[in-house]
């Protein structure tokens, strides 16, 4: 009995010692904790901690705001997902920052861990040197000069690194996509790399094109080319040098921004406290920001309902609550929701038919699509998106030229954003004729869909339901749902397996380069989502890639005209909805422009708080 | 006593052995890759490959991995959720919250669903009786995030008297407690309701037999009769419900977790699973197994005092 009470005891305690272990505050239990900002890896001769300004403890103006999900990094040089973009835009810095025009209409680049505005080296705009502010340095208080860059942009392109992000800025620079994608051959220098260091200050590229001076700020204006500090990059990487863990915890990242990054509860909250030191201090206005780990729709609007949050992002059942709201705005964005449709489907008898895949275009009934089921987005009929070219030297997007709107006017009179029953039947018909089918032979279309995607599904059931009015019975739909992967995984897994699949990949070159949104749609990109590959098309976009035609966006806009024009002649892909955002703020936030701006936003950071 | 714990711990590794080799045939088995950036030059992937050791058979994956986990207790490094991270230092990282969660909803839920289950009994069939019977339907019935949803939208909405979100930054421990306690009464009403039925029908069972009425006779009272003997007896079944009530409050936090923006292990799997993060899914795997194979273990133990009969092979 005394053994039994006496096991009963230690069972006792072990409940109490598990319950004890687990009430320890989570802030200081979690050993991804953020250290003090003012932290420096013994390895380096790091300033003392009083060489860091002290961070004060009195909150002043908070900016409340949140993510839906957590940055699994700070290394955004090998992320994809814009998660990271929060902190580092924050907490970091880039060569050039962008910041409204004085109107507040419009944004321009300014130097920020760089002194000045590049210099032109050349006629062409090929050469270009940057000048680096001598003052900047990190938040322990080392200087970043050239040395810091040179290491950066080598650590960024390197081989076997192999960074996520490296392949898109490899392209803005000469011989870099040329020496990132060498793999293990060692055919490219990291010398022949156009990025070259003058002096301890001074850096000088040579870019692959031609460039003015507001493109040659554009590749070092983001979180992947933010400076990365050696000695933690270093000590992060394993033997082989295949990867780092730079950028995991904020043990093993530094930052140099406007603010410390000075709390990191891991998908929980974030605190970033105003670094007062910092060289562009004055532009910045909260001086603290809290940003929220918020995955749950529902914990969103209750917060944002109590005033506890200054900024909200409805999704489309939110948003019908909110549509009266005097505090939503709403502007587009730079995808256009799209269908890729296979043309190599075995067990689809009229897949290879440029007919077929016209009837498909004029089978969709956009308008409906775009108001009941994606909530409040605007039709498309055609692919290259409302933002595209807002950042080209005159501001004029494609769509808005007279090139554009041509093309608009064309899908207009083949019916509402292209949507055209009769049509649609029509090249069907002439489908089945060219492929010699039969018209009693009943095709079914494998709608391929993540079964987490409940618009895209919806969309799926929609076609179920009409396809068959629409032509005779000839065509049905079948729904083909895969979880656990992405689309194009389940692509992979055999060309029987789908006939459309949905997609909203976008270009954010395209806001520059119109055309570049279908850089995605040609047989030279490797992970190309469609297997539909037209020698005009390719083409047209090799025109459009030309130097002078590129770099001359009068000259552009109608040999993009020419290029969107093949594109609905063959149907490349089939767009369905141009993406809306929308966007509520609290009256306590007063933003430094008016209007939504491309490729800047609403300029939150530099936002100011009046209660 | 000390044979048969030591008895079922063996039986237990033996099992949490099995699991982890299961674990790691099925995920690795899944069709997809760890490496999924399709602009990677092939020679790199290979590298990659090679530096985790999966451009090796299948069957020699499994030995590195054995070795990691049985000589360095390392399960290997974070692809995709955090890159470059130790998976353990991701579980550690994790686990507190989430076991503040779940222990916590267990100390309300067990007692309280002792307490009614023992009303209900006593009170057969009376007003009592009947309303506690029809709480405890619907709270077996109604999903644990329904309660949430409820609980979220009157006491921190209508009625705001706790927060939205779970407090990581509370300086005190009732205010840590104060941010949690919505979450831990949604996921305490199910299991509290389970024990509290399944304790009902025991103990009516129990009120009604043989030896209970011959307690009486002997001249206990009802109080004493009731709890020296319905009661104790009425446990065994009891303890059996705890382990799938724990793992249940597990599956349950998942959802609550995510709710109440608690930081916890709630969605890491289903993440990591969808990431393709196989050294983590499997990690996870392995820590979920654990902890319903320990409490397996107390329960086992818990028998053996409630009932000394219940030992193995009759064994001290």
């Amino acid at each position: 009995m005394k053994k039994n009470k006496l096991v009963a005891l230690i069972l006792a305690a072990l409940f109490v010692l598990m319950t004890l272990a687990a009430c320890a505050p989570t802030a200081t239990s979690d050993p991804t904790d953020a250290p003090e900002a003012t932290d420096a890896p013994e390895a380096t001769d790091a300033p003392d901690a009083t060489d860091v300004p002290e961070q004060s403890d009195s909150e002043g103006k908070v900016y409340r705001t949140y993510l839906t999900a957590e940055a699994t990094t700070l290394n955004r040089q090998d992320n994809v997902d814009t998660y990271p973009d929060t902190p580092m835009s924050y907490c970091s810095s880039y060569l050039y920052r962008t910041y409204p025009t004085e109107d507040g209409k419009g944004y321009q680049y300014i130097p920020d861990l760089a002194a000045e505005l590049p210099i032109q080296m050349d006629e062409e705009g090929y050469v270009w040197q940057i000048k680096l502010r001598e003052e900047a340095c990190w938040h322990n208080g080392e200087p970043i000069n050239a040395d810091t860059w040179m290491y950066t942009f080598r650590m960024y392109l390197d081989p076997i690194l192999a960074n996520k992000m490296a392949g898109m800025f490899s392209e803005y620079i000469l011989n870099g996509y040329e020496y990132f994608m060498q793999g293990t051959s060692n055919t490219v220098a990291w010398e022949d790399v156009g990025i070259k260091k003058i002096d301890d200050y001074t850096l000088e590229i040579t870019f692959a094109d031609t460039k003015t001076q507001f493109s040659a700020c554009t590749p070092f204006n983001g979180a992947d080319v933010s400076p990365v500090y050696e000695p933690l990059y270093e000590a992060g990487m394993n033997e082989s040098r295949t990867e780092t863990a730079y950028g995991s915890t904020l043990d093993n990242w530094m930052g140099c921004g406007p603010y410390y990054f000075d709390t990191w509860t891991y998908n929980s909250i974030h605190i970033y406290k105003k670094n007062p030191n910092y060289w562009l201090a004055d532009l910045f206005n909260y001086d603290t920001v809290e940003v929220r780990i918020i995955p749950e729709m529902n914990a969103r609007v209750e917060l944002w309902e109590q005033g506890m949050l200054d900024s909200l992002t409805p999704d489309a059942n939110t948003l019908e609550i909110y549509l009266d709201d005097s505090r939503l705005v709403s502007y587009p964005s730079l995808s256009v929701y799209h269908i890729d449709i296979n043309c190599k489907n075995p067990t689809n008898p009229i897949s290879g038919s440029v007919a077929y895949r016209k009837a498909m275009y004029h089978a969709i009934d956009r308008e409906t699509l775009a108001q009941y089921i994606f909530g409040h987005m605007t039709p498309s009929g055609v692919y290259v998106n409302e933002l595209a070219g807002i950042e080209s030297e005159n501001h004029e997007t494609y769509r808005e030229s007279s090139y554009g709107k041509a093309v608009t006017d064309m899908v207009e009179s083949w019916g509402p954003y292209g949507y055209s029953p009769e049509m649609a039947l029509d090249y069907l018909k002439q489908a089945y004729a060219e492929c010699n089918v039969s018209e009693d032979t009943v095709i079914t279309i494998k709608f391929a869909v993540d079964e987490t995607d409940s618009a895209w599904k919806a969309c799926a059931e929609f076609f179920q339901q009409e396809f068959p009015k629409i032509f005779n019975n000839m065509v049905q739909v079948e729904i083909v749902t895969y979880a656990g992967m992405s689309a194009t995984d389940f692509k992979s897994t055999g060309d029987d397996k789908w006939d459309f699949s949905p997609n909203d990949w976008t270009r954010g070159a395209s806001r520059i380069y119109p055309h570049q949104c279908f850089y995605y749609y040609l047989s030279s990109y490797g992970g190309s989502p469609n297997n539909y590959f037209d020698e005009e098309f390719e083409a047209q976009f090799a025109v459009c890639e030309t130097p002078e035609i590129k770099n001359d966006y009068e000259k552009l806009l109608p040999e993009v005209q020419k290029l969107e024009e093949i594109y609905l002649e063959k149907v490349i892909q089939i767009p369905v909805v141009q993406v809306i955002n929308y966007e509520l703020f609290s009256e306590r936030i007063q933003l430094p422009v008016s209007t939504y701006i491309p490729g800047f936003g609403w300029g939150f950071i530099y936002g100011d708080i009046v209660e | 006593m000390v044979k048969y714990i030591l008895k079922r711990i063996g039986a237990m590794l033996l099992t949490l052995f099995l699991i982890m080799t299961l674990s790691f045939w099925i995920i690795r088995l899944m069709p997809m890759s760890i490496f999924e950036n399709p602009a990677t030059p092939p020679d790199i992937q290979k590298l990659l490959m090679a530096e985790m050791h999966l451009d090796k058979p299948l069957f020699v994956q499994y030995l590195y991995f054995i070795k990691g986990v049985v000589t360095e207790a390392e399960f290997g490094t974070s692809v995709q959720i955090r890159p470059g991270m130790d998976v353990f230092e991701i579980l550690a990282s994790r686990i507190p919250p989430t076991v503040l969660l779940n222990i916590m909803s267990l100390l309300i839920s067990i007692p309280l669903g002792i307490v009614f289950g023992t009303i209900a009994a006593l009170k057969r069939n009376k007003a009592t009786d009947n309303i506690i019977s029809f709480l405890i339907v619907i709270c077996i019935s109604v999903p644990s995030f329904v309660f949430a949803s409820v609980l979220q939208y009157v006491f921190t909405f209508k009625i705001p008297i706790f927060p939205t979100l779970y407090d990581t930054q509370a300086a005190t421990f009732a205010g840590t407690m104060h941010s949690l306690l919505l979450p831990i009464i949604a996921l305490a009403l199910g299991p509290m309701a389970t024990i509290a039925r399944y304790l009902r029908g025991e103990l009516i069972e129990t009120l009604s037999s043989e030896y209970l009425l011959l307690a009486r006779t002997k001249g206990l009272t009802r109080t004493q009769a009731t709890v020296r003997h319905a009661f104790r007896n009425s446990l065994v079944p009891i303890a059996n419900t705890i382990i799938p009530l724990i793992t249940g409050i597990m599956g349950g936090s998942l959802v609550i977790e995510k709710m109440f923006a608690v930081p916890g292990m709630g969605g890491l799997l289903i993440d990591s699973i969808m990431a393709g993060d196989h050294f983590l899914t499997v990690s996870l795997l392995i820590f979920y197994s654990t902890i319903s194979l320990i409490t397996i273990l107390i329960v086992d133990i818990s028998y053996g005092i409630i009932d000394p009969r219940i030992r193995v092979g009759g064994g001290k």
